[in-house]
């Protein structure tokens, strides 16, 4: 019973071992395309045009409502204890140091990844990977990199935009509805934010959007058959992808704030 | 030209091909047939340098496939042309850039050159009018045949046909034979076409190697039939359960 135990342990530990040294090889790979050209700049700007422009709408919608309901919540408690004036600083930094990074980046997941982990689900179970390759042109040039290098110009840029908006709605609240002064809001978030605030917030955007399309690229490109494999694909990138993201959050926090 | 050498490949633990040999000579259109399941796709996978087998070897004109990487498999790799089973176009591109892909991203043709030689290709498969539509756009028997002429228009010596009559109806599937027979004599290619088009399949071809339990049974064809005293392989072709194999 404990031989059988350790084994099954063995070999569960082996194949995620296994899978982990696959998916590292399959992110050195493609990023390897960047040093040996041609790289093709056609292909990332249809893909920044997918993941970026197409999830602005989104990111500016929950980016509001998210400021909004920080400078409700952080009013109420600031004013608890008298120190309503800080509330700029309370949504500006929330949102650059972590939740705008972190919202932007599960919930371009959910729009952008799962749709990117199908299209190459379906194009390799479709025999369309095979094809390219036939062709003697690397699927990994042609369909990966470019969504790793759009996933995150993208998203560094949608987590700016998040960041912005979201400062914008908590002032709508902060000073339209609760009455706070203009000037104090945005006065105090000049005199709080720094700039490792917001290099912070830029490193984690930028390895949120390779994480993302790392993992979304990787589940698809070796997807299992049919439209199980896909449909299971989809939901392991998600799954995986904003696990990660959370995961390397915490690292990242820990080492640069 | 092709030599196919004791290939073994074990796939989710089950021996898929045991002891395969098989000699393509040049100019022959080789009709690789068997049970569904029995592994022709995965033959022919290896065949074109996608699989790597666990032990044995492909040689093609002296060249040992299987060790081969990086540029030589590329090189290797532009002698060929595939028909998949599914047609394999790529649904975000018309017809005409499916067909244009592979001569912008190889060649260094311009843009006049690209256009005449797809005009070429498209009417080599009979098919004209369909450059800007998209794979969804097309029927079963269009989509197989901007496969042949995506295949085609990069000049290969050997051709690959994954069950290419699959899903057509009677008509269109024999058309299409006829066609591949066409394209085999007017640009002297060689080829294996896997297919259950049986006996159709026999009058394009000039060998048959019928994959069973992981091993080849060879035999010659001649004006549409084949000659074998194999009983297997009589028993496949005639399609009955009464013989020396009891199928489930």
């Amino acid at each position: 019973m404990f031989v059988k135990f350790i084994l099954l342990l063995g070999r569960t530990g082996t194949t995620h071992l296994r899978r982990l040294g696959r998916s590292g090889i399959f992110l050195v790979e493609s990023l390897s395309c960047l040093v040996f050209p041609p790289i093709k700049w056609g292909r990332i700007v249809k893909r920044i045009q997918f993941i970026g422009w197409q999830s602005t709408g989104l990111i500016c919608l929950t980016g509001a409502f998210t400021g909004m309901v920080l400078s409700l919540q952080g009013y109420n408690t600031l004013k608890r204890v008298g120190s309503e004036a800080l509330l700029g600083p309370l949504v500006a930094l929330s949102l650059i140091r972590e939740l705008g990074p972190v919202l932007a980046a599960l919930l371009v997941t959910g729009r952008a990844g799962s749709a990117l982990t199908a299209e190459i689900a379906i194009m390799r179970n479709n025999e369309q990977i095979d094809a390219m390759e036939l062709m003697g042109l690397n699927p990994l040039r042609y369909l990966v990199l470019p969504t790793m290098v759009a996933g995150v110009i993208s998203l560094t840029l949608l987590t700016w935009i998040f960041d912005v908006v979201g400062i914008l709605g908590g002032y709508l609240i902060g000073v339209k509805l609760l009455a706070l002064p203009a000037g104090t809001y945005f006065g105090e978030i000049s005199r709080y934010l720094e700039m490792d605030d917001i290099v912070g917030g830029i490193y984690k955007s930028l390895s949120f959007g390779l994480i993302m399309a790392w993992i979304c690229c990787y589940k698809g490109y070796f997807t299992g058959l049919g439209a199980e494999g896909a449909s299971k694909a989809t939901t392991q990138a998600v799954v995986t992808s904003s696990v990660f993201i959370l995961i390397w959050d915490f690292f990242v926090t820990s080492v640069v704030f | 030209m092709i030599r196919i050498e004791n290939l073994q490949k074990k796939l989710a633990g089950r021996d898929v091909l045991r002891n395969v040999t098989l000699h393509v000579e040049k100019g022959q259109f080789v009709a690789l047939i068997g049970r569904s399941g029995s592994g022709k796709s995965v033959l022919l996978k290896h065949i074109a340098g996608l699989m790597a087998p666990d032990a044995g070897r492909i040689m093609l004109d002296g060249q040992n496939l299987c060790a081969a990487r990086g540029k030589k498999l590329e090189t290797i790799r532009r002698r060929y042309g595939f028909v998949f089973q599914s047609g394999a176009l790529f649904d975000s591109m018309t017809v005409y850039d499916n067909l244009a892909f592979p001569l912008r991203e190889k060649t260094s043709l311009g843009e006049q050159e690209i256009r005449k030689k797809i005009t070429q290709g498209l009417e080599q498969v009979e098919l004209g009018g369909v450059e800007s539509k998209y794979p969804s756009q097309l029927s079963g028997g269009m989509v197989k045949r901007t496969a042949l002429a995506r295949a085609l228009v990069m000049d290969p010596e050997i051709i690959f046909f994954d069950e290419p009559t699959t899903g057509l109806d009677p008509i269109i599937a024999d058309s299409m034979l006829r066609l591949f027979d066409a394209c085999r004599k007017r640009l002297n290619l060689t080829g294996i076409i896997v297919s259950h088009r049986i006996p159709q399949i026999f009058s394009v071809s000039q060998k048959v190697a019928m994959l069973h339990d992981g091993e080849i049974i060879a035999a010659l064809c001649e004006n549409g039939s084949i000659k074998t005293d194999n009983q297997i392989l009589r028993q496949f072709v005639e399609g009955t359960v009464e013989g020396p194999v009891v199928y489930q």
